[in-house]
């Protein structure tokens, strides 16, 4: 028994090492084929590596992120106050609660991006702010990270993934046993305390995968927020580009962020299960 | 007669009872056409144990949950030591701190640790210090035979230790009554004797219980009356041995030659 233990153990460690060699081997393979394959030119990745421009980028990812967390980290508690809304037996509660949800789910992210942008009654007071010394090159990134156009960015995607997420919150707190509740109540816990102590953390858990997906579709779409004006990641490729004519080029570096970034908000997702494994399920190892 | 009989070596018990500290009346409860119970009417006295037995569908579990309000009565009173539930503004949650219960499926608390979930409610319910809380945890987890689970999740326990770690939970709130409703039903047979032994204890201490089972061993060994239902009525109530060796009504007979004729 104990040898066998050990062979799979020392199989599963190769096993990860494999995998991570084969991820590894993709994504330069993907670095240097692609480039290949869409005939993209050394001399045209060269104006991107001086420095300035190189800060410029960098601080591109700067506004993509803290927009996405911004937008992330109000989105949770937005997402489950109308998870547990659209669960509330009391109708003046459940009503609003589902059709916020509906009706958010149901529209185009830009057309509420659009809107949000035309007339959000923060917006118009938080829009000539301007907090930094427009001399300096971080008074201008930080009045790039207060405009108009981030704020309607992060509202929307704020409002729009808590809307979906709600959805996905409830069946996850509807996959739960009701004895669970029952358990939780029976003990004199009041319906707060249920949920915050008992059903919440749980139905987290559950949806944890499908939650962190929608986060990787959240910071991809703040790439919208170019349309308005929010001067993020997406919209400064496009002025590079237009520096440089070196489209492929700069759309294609500016794809490695995105995907640098993505990979890392996946990679939480895997720490997260693997500090807190599922109590209900044990999933081999393939 | 043939007895599925877990208890058998234990002698009944005599319990000195004292007030009534569960009174039901005249209650009624429906789930849109089908009646779960109807009118039913009870009393369980401090220190009594109640066995409800009943084939499935008669109610028994309707009747249990009407106790501590897991279901509201469309019609009738219920009052738990002196506190009538069904009269409006009574707060719930104050008299589910009186009334501990375990159920068939454990439900114990899988996100946490055995003693977490043996400390939750006394915490935040209780409001108990961390300290106060685990050292009333532990010695409840000795009382029921598991203290080296202490650190464990759930679902590293077999069935009979999460039984025993619930009923744990369930005394942590120092309970004035103690509802099982099915506690061994999803149980190994041999997992069932080390919950019905604890349970046993129980009633030896005086606690008031209401256990809806089919164990006839422990109904015989621990309980003072039987209550037979039937189609969300009281059919027939006795003590133990005269309700099942001697039953007045034709269903109880008839139950009770289906459940043990083996």
């Amino acid at each position: 028994m104990a040898a066998t233990g050990v062979s799979t153990n020392q199989s599963v460690a190769l096993k990860r090492t494999l995998n991570f060699g084969l991820q590894l081997l993709g994504a330069l393979l993907i670095i240097v084929l692609v480039p290949i394959a869409f005939g993209m030119q050394w001399r045209n990745f060269e104006p991107l590596l001086d420095g300035i421009t190189l800060r410029f980028l960098l601080f591109g990812v700067v506004a993509t992120v803290v927009v996405s967390l911004v937008a992330i980290i109000l989105s949770l508690p937005l997402a489950t106050g109308l998870a547990l809304g659209r669960l509330s037996p009391i109708a003046a509660v459940r009503w609003p609660s589902i059709a916020i949800v509906e009706v958010v789910r149901s529209l185009p992210l830009l057309l509420v991006i659009f809107y949000v942008n035309l007339r959000f009654p923060l917006i118009d007071k938080l829009e000539n702010l301007k907090l930094g010394n427009p001399d300096s090159f971080f008074g201008i990134e930080l009045d790039r990270l207060l405009s108009r156009g981030a704020l309607a960015v992060a509202i929307a995607l704020t409002v729009y993934t808590a809307a979906v997420n709600a959805e996905l919150l409830r069946s996850g707190i509807n996959s739960l046993d009701r004895g669970q509740t029952e358990a939780a109540r029976s003990l004199g816990l009041t319906y707060w305390q249920t949920m915050r102590l008992v059903i919440l953390p749980q139905a987290f858990q559950r949806i944890l995968a499908p939650l962190i997906a929608q986060f990787t579709i959240l910071v991809k779409d703040t790439s919208l927020g170019s349309i308005i004006g929010f001067v993020e990641l997406q919209r400064r490729a496009v002025i590079l580009y237009q520096r440089d004519f070196n489209p492929m080029e700069a759309l294609f570096v500016v794809a490695l962020i995105y995907f640098a970034v993505n990979y890392l908000l996946g990679l939480t997702s895997k720490l997260v299960e693997r500090k807190r494994p599922s109590v209900h399920v044990t999933v081999p190892e393939f | 007669m043939e007895v599925t009989d877990n208890m058998a070596a234990v002698e009944p018990l005599k319990h000195t009872l004292g007030e009534p500290i569960i009174a039901m009346e005249h209650v009624v409860k429906r789930f849109g056409k089908l009646v779960a119970l109807s009118d039913v009417s009870l009393e369980v006295r401090k220190g009594e144990v109640l066995m409800i037995v009943g084939p499935s569908g008669s109610g028994k579990s309707t009747l249990l949950r009407c106790i501590n309000h897991l279901e509201v009565p469309d019609g009738g009173k219920v009052i738990i030591d002196g506190i009538d539930l069904t009269a409006g503004r009574t707060n719930i949650n104050k008299v589910r701190e009186e009334v501990g219960m375990v159920f068939q499926g454990f439900e114990l608390f899988p996100n946490l640790t055995v003693i977490e979930n043996v400390c939750l409610a006394q915490r935040v319910v209780r409001k108990r210090s961390k300290a106060e809380a685990q050292g009333i945890a532990m010695d409840l987890l000795k009382k029921v035979g598991i203290p080296e689970k202490a650190n464990n999740h759930p679902a590293q326990l077999s069935g009979g230790q999460q039984q025993r770690v619930a009923i744990a939970r369930a005394l942590a709130m120092q309970p004035k009554i103690m509802l099982f409703d099915e506690p061994t039903s999803a149980l190994d047979p041999e997992m069932i004797k080390e919950v019905l032994d604890v349970m046993l204890d129980l009633a030896r201490e005086g606690m008031t219980m209401v256990v809806v089972s089919h164990e006839m061993g422990f109904a015989r060994a621990a309980s003072n009356r039987v209550i037979f239902m039937d189609h969300g009525s009281i059919v027939e109530m006795n003590e133990p041995n005269e309700l099942f060796n001697n039953p007045q009504h034709e269903r109880t007979k008839l139950f009770l030659s289906k459940i043990l004729s083996h």
